[in-house]
């Protein structure tokens, strides 16, 4: 697998596993955030938690794939729409809505997925946009079922073994439980034999088909566990903000989630969950200053782009590396 | 690859988390050394995009009354601090956090969007901070009565309601209706088609377009196929401008009559639509060339911010902040009190520049004057001027009930 990507940080890092050294002292920050910082600061950096995994769902698609989609969001809409309104309309638990969300979310990914991995490169980037855009002119139109621009509100957020999700510390918790979880079945999935065969695809398509494998099948699990993922996120986020409009669904939101994964490195599951702190921190801090913070980010993301091919953590692989 | 740089590593990341965590928290030791410190104003509204211009125009009326007052507010310094909701509930969401728990503000000011309003309520009625609307109308905001929300602007029925029962009594009777399809086109749309047809006229069709629409052209030729002979538009921002300016180049200016809810014809559109929007006619809760010595103090204020006249949104800001500091004045100065605080907004009874302001005990919606106007020429400016006044308009009765 290194010989098929000899070039990209990720490829060495998935070779050397220097994640294994680094996860502890990120874990102990990760646990003590509530205690040390203030609970706007908490807030901040669950909805970043809930961010990483939407774009950890595409990095299994894009970076191990080589599959670049433009619809991520849909199935983080599809995820935060059937949280919300079974819960609301439905009067279901949010927990159950949450759980049919990620079923709802995988299924509709199967589905679409089965279309779109027919195409390739531009074809596929642009059919994948083509199935967002239908849902969300969905979700925009049928007001009787998702309110129409307006969302739905209303929401309130669950219990958790008598623990409220209204205080934030809990929700921070169960952001982080959520988080951990698909961090760590991901990278069951990246390592697996499984995952290997669709690194191969990427790689070598027309040899792993010489050699038995069938690329399409591969490609189909790999978008369902995609669509899966993005729609557990989009499913936490309804029960953080107790509330989904189309925008969880839009355009807008697929560039986002792609630019968190190009931003992070590729190809790494743990630099696309840097590359959405990065970008909703900047957009944070920087959109206080200015309504013109995208500009910034986008001059960071043309930086990236042109001088760290393999995204922040990339560099910072590369700046470790130094200190020695 | 020795083991040599694996700490090093380690302790860079560790340490960048760290430091950033504390980076943000540094804003909050500032805060609270401050002890009493300054009143701290959070305005969430909408500063970019189609509607981005709201957000200025209210800041600018905020602005003209602190300079007015010498920058104080009840002898206190004030912090203005503006966050872009960018006309997304969501960004709302996230921006409203920011500025109750980050910044700790004393009152928030807005939206103007009714969808981003509706976003807010769960999270403001559980916080708690005094929250003054000043540019969302969903009429259901009020329906909801916050305890710790009053509306200083209009409701959408407040306004819409009016000028339908106004258009059937002077001969506007085939009305085509076309609003932005999110929560406000719909009220406004029902409210005024509920008082139309009430007074005997009839409406030949309903159009709602997307947000941000660019080209009206496909609906402006429905319309014209409809054969109705007036129009009655909800449209805002640079959607209002170009819907306007359309309608112009379209060739139903003269044939059709324009008529429309305040924002379509305001003083901030106007720049957009030029002479194309003379004669158009619309229902407000204010007029800038209202002939009260409130309100000619008021332009008269203004004038040295801006060349143009304020709009609804400038007046509101200016009349908010006003509302802010005669409460914040009845509490001698202790905003931190927020029991006394909010019962005092709820005593305002003032001359404001659009006229007399006082809030329903009940739906804490403000009851004001609304005004139909019409769009003149006057000294080779545009302005509204007052054709017809429905005096201390009160909130939907459905919403006392």
């Amino acid at each position: 697998m290194s010989a098929s990507s000899p070039t990209t940080w990720a490829g060495r890092a998935r070779s050397a596993d220097p994640v294994a050294y680094l996860q502890y002292p990120a874990l102990a920050v990760l646990l003590a955030w509530p205690f040390l910082f203030s609970t706007y600061n908490t807030g901040l950096l669950t909805e970043i938690l809930i961010f990483a995994i939407a774009a950890m769902s595409l990095d299994l698609l894009m970076g191990y794939g080589g599959l670049v989609s433009f619809g991520q969001a849909a199935f983080f809409g599809l995820g935060a729409y059937t949280t919300v309104i079974l819960s609301v309309s439905f009067g279901m638990s949010p927990w159950t809505g949450w759980a049919a969300g990620v079923v709802v979310s995988a299924a509709a990914a199967a589905v679409i997925g089965f279309l779109c991995i027919r195409l390739k490169g531009v074809g596929f980037f642009m059919l994948t946009l083509a199935f967002a855009q239908l849902l969300f002119s969905a979700a925009l139109k049928w007001r009787s079922l998702t309110g129409g621009s307006d969302g739905i509100g209303g929401m309130q957020r669950p219990a958790l073994a008598g623990f409220r999700l209204d205080d934030p510390a809990t929700m921070y918790f169960v952001a982080l439980g959520a988080f951990l979880l698909s961090l760590v079945l991901l990278r069951l999935v990246v390592g697996s034999q499984y995952g290997h065969a669709l690194v191969g695809i990427r790689d070598n398509e027309v040899r792993m088909r010489a050699l038995g494998y069938r690329a399409n099948a591969v490609k189909l699990i790999a978008f369902t566990v995609s669509g899966l993922f993005a729609g557990f996120s989009g499913g936490l986020y309804a029960i953080f903000n107790g509330f989904v409009s189309p925008d969880a669904m839009a355009f807008g939101l697929s560039g986002t989630i792609l630019l968190m994964v190009v931003l992070g490195g590729a190809g790494s599951l743990v630099g696309p969950a840097i590359g959405a702190a990065v970008f909703l921190l900047v957009k944070q801090i920087a959109s206080s200053y200015t309504e013109h913070w995208l500009s910034i980010v986008g001059i960071i993301f043309v930086a990236c782009v042109m001088f760290f091919r393999s995204g922040i953590y990339g560099l910072l692989l590369r700046l470790g590396r130094r200190g020695s | 690859m020795t083991n040599l740089w694996k700490p090093s590593r380690r302790a860079f990341i560790a340490g960048a988390a760290a430091a950033s965590g504390l980076a943000i928290d540094a804003g909050f030791a500032r805060v609270f050394a401050q002890g009493a410190g300054p009143i701290r104003i959070g305005v969430l509204n909408t500063f970019s995009k189609a509607v981005g211009l709201f957000g200025e125009t209210t800041v600018r009326g905020m602005q003209v009354y602190l300079d007015e007052q010498g920058g104080t507010i009840a002898g206190r310094q004030v912090e203005i601090i503006r966050e872009d909701d960018e006309f997304n509930p969501q960004v709302g969401l996230q921006k409203l956090r920011k500025l109750v728990e980050s910044d700790k503000v004393h009152v928030v000011m807005g939206p103007i969007g009714s969808h981003i309003a509706i976003a807010m309520t769960d999270y403001m009625k559980q916080a708690g901070t005094p929250w003054l609307n000043t540019g969302a109308g969903a009429t259901a905001l009020t329906r909801l009565r916050l305890p710790n929300m009053y509306r200083t602007t209009m409701s959408n029925w407040q306004v819409a309601s009016p000028m339908g029962e106004w258009s059937a009594r002077n001969g506007i009777t085939d009305v085509a209706i076309i609003t932005s399809d999110f929560i406000a086109g719909h009220e406004v749309a029902d409210a005024y088609k509920a008082s139309l047809v009430a007074g005997g006229a009839k409406v030949a069709k309903e159009i709602y377009t997307p947000l941000g629409t660019n080209d009206f052209s496909a609906y402006l030729a429905d319309i014209r196929s409809s054969g109705a002979a007036a129009i009655y538009a909800f449209l805002i921002g640079s959607e209002a401008g170009r819907f306007v300016k359309q309608f112009e180049q379209f060739g139903l200016k003269g044939k059709v009559r324009l008529t429309g809810f305040q924002p379509l014809l305001d003083s901030d559109t106007f720049p957009l639509q030029g002479r194309a929007a003379v004669g158009g006619l619309s229902s407000s809760i204010y007029c800038e060339t209202l002939d009260t010595p409130e309100n000619r103090h008021f332009v008269e204020l203004h004038s040295a911010k801006s060349k143009d006249y304020p709009g609804i949104m400038t007046e509101s800001g200016y009349t908010s902040l006003r509302i802010v500091d005669d409460a914040a004045k009845a509490v001698g100065g202790e905003i931190e009190n927020v029991a006394g605080f909010l019962e005092a907004v709820g005593k305002v009874d003032i001359v404001a520049p659009r006229g007399p302001l006082s809030f329903d005990p009940v739906t804490h919606q403000a009851i004001h004057n609304v005004y139909v106007r019409e769009v003149a020429e006057q000294d080779g400016r545009l302005v509204n001027k007052v054709v017809a006044t429905f005096e201390k308009v009160g909130d939907n009765p459905a919403n006392r009930a």
